[in-house]
């Protein structure tokens, strides 16, 4: 009876509202994608090393810079606006400085999601979400393949919003992590695996 | 005041649902649709319907859909008795939508609708302008106004040039439908029937462009 196209998009602003007014909960388990409340699906595998990313990543991080877990960032001004959670965003600042307000897609440098049962989500939908915001680097954790895709050179607000670039890092390699152009050392891939 | 919950249908979800079928498009009930209106986070200006528990875009307009609504619009209140209302493009509320039809005659004086919308025993006759918006006129739409009882829905199909008359209607049940179609093409008149008794005609010819 409905198509895609019939369905009604929420803006961020709409979508804190109903939040705000608690039709929305943290029990629903969505987030806002492209307008639309989307289910977040379980991982694909179940991590026995969930804090492993963490560590791998907070090794790393210069002064200046956190790891968000978990939490919302916000990717409004070009519609169909998101609010995804990815598993680890790292961003400029201090994980207090977030506790109200989610980071913006200028304050996001690398968003990192670990692939989940509908792995096409993260595959596609994520991947044109992060590039049209102009994320600069997602990396998608497919632990059954048992590699880190690396998505850089997004195309920004375009018709079909892309990353350029994809590398694949298998276990065994270590992917560099680069923020703001200056190399900060790198994350063995087997460190993030589950 | 009581907050309104999020009541998920996940297994209603078409299969062609972005997303991987993991996006809710169907959740709102109309309690919290209303909820939605009252704090304005949906505002007037946002072109939606809630269709069985869907927040739907309504269609964009033509200019032989909007003719149609006024010339039909006229006729209805020039032979419409004085219990009756007609409201053009007015919102409905029944139990799991409230959509708003193009035209709508209701029972009743105008002023016992500044507090709520008309709901299902108001409702003696609803039209829908159809010319993009066809498939949902005669299915969604239909469904929706066969469970609320509605007496007498027509679907004005300007493409066409046909009225399509609905009548005796299901009410609730597993798949609410109307037991009787009727068409009516240019060339022939409609009867304009109010609870039983025949109010006047239509000429289907005046009313397509």
């Amino acid at each position: 009876m409905y198509d895609d196209s019939e369905f009604y998009r929420f803006t961020v602003d709409q979508y804190h509202k109903l939040r705000q007014l608690g039709i929305v909960t943290a029990d629903d388990n969505v987030e806002l994608l492209e307008g639309y409340l989307v289910t977040k699906a379980p991982p694909a595998v179940a991590s026995k090393n969930p804090a492993g990313l963490e560590r791998a990543f907070a090794e790393h991080l210069p002064d200046g810079w956190c790891l968000l877990v978990h939490m919302a960032v916000t990717l409004s001004g070009v519609r169909p606006e998101s609010e995804p959670e990815p598993d680890y965003a790292v961003v400029r600042g201090s994980r207090e400085g977030y506790r109200d307000i989610a980071p913006t897609s200028t304050d996001v440098r690398v968003v990192v999601e670990i692939a989940s049962s509908v792995p096409d989500i993260e595959r596609k939908d994520l991947a044109r979400i992060y590039a049209r915001a102009g994320i600069p680097e997602y990396w998608l954790v497919d632990s059954v393949g048992r590699n880190v895709e690396v998505y850089t050179h997004p195309s920004g607000p375009i018709d079909s919003p892309h990353y350029g670039k994809r590398d694949t890092y298998p276990v065994g390699l270590s992917i560099p992590v680069v923020l703001d152009g200056v190399s900060v050392g790198t994350v063995a891939v087997a460190e993030v695996m589950a | 005041m009581t907050t309104a919950t999020l009541t998920f249908q996940p297994t209603q979800a078409p299969a062609d649902d972005p997303f991987g079928g993991l996006a809710f498009l169907g959740m709102y009930t109309v309690a919290e649709y209303h909820e939605l209106i009252r704090t304005g986070t949906l505002t007037p200006d946002d072109p939606i319907e809630l269709l069985e528990g869907h927040l739907v875009v309504k269609m964009p307009r033509s200019p032989a859909h909007d003719s149609a609504i006024r010339i039909l619009s006229k006729r209805l209140y020039r032979m419409a008795p004085d219990e009756y209302t007609i409201s053009a493009q007015c919102a409905v509320t029944y139990h799991d939508s409230e959509p708003e039809p193009d035209l709508a005659v209701v029972r009743g004086p105008e002023g016992v609708y500044r507090d709520r919308h008309p709901g299902p025993g108001d409702t003696a006759l609803l039209v829908e302008v159809s010319a993009t918006s066809l498939t949902r006129d005669r299915v969604g739409k239909a469904r929706i106004y066969a469970r609320a009882g509605v007496p007498v829905y027509w679907i004005v199909n300007v493409d066409v040039r046909v009225i399509e008359v609905y009548t005796l209607p299901s009410g609730p049940g597993d798949a609410p439908g109307y037991a009787q179609r009727d068409e009516y093409p240019v060339g022939t008149v409609v009867p304009v029937v109010l609870d039983g008794v025949t109010v006047g005609t239509i000429v289907v010819a005046d009313v397509m462009a």
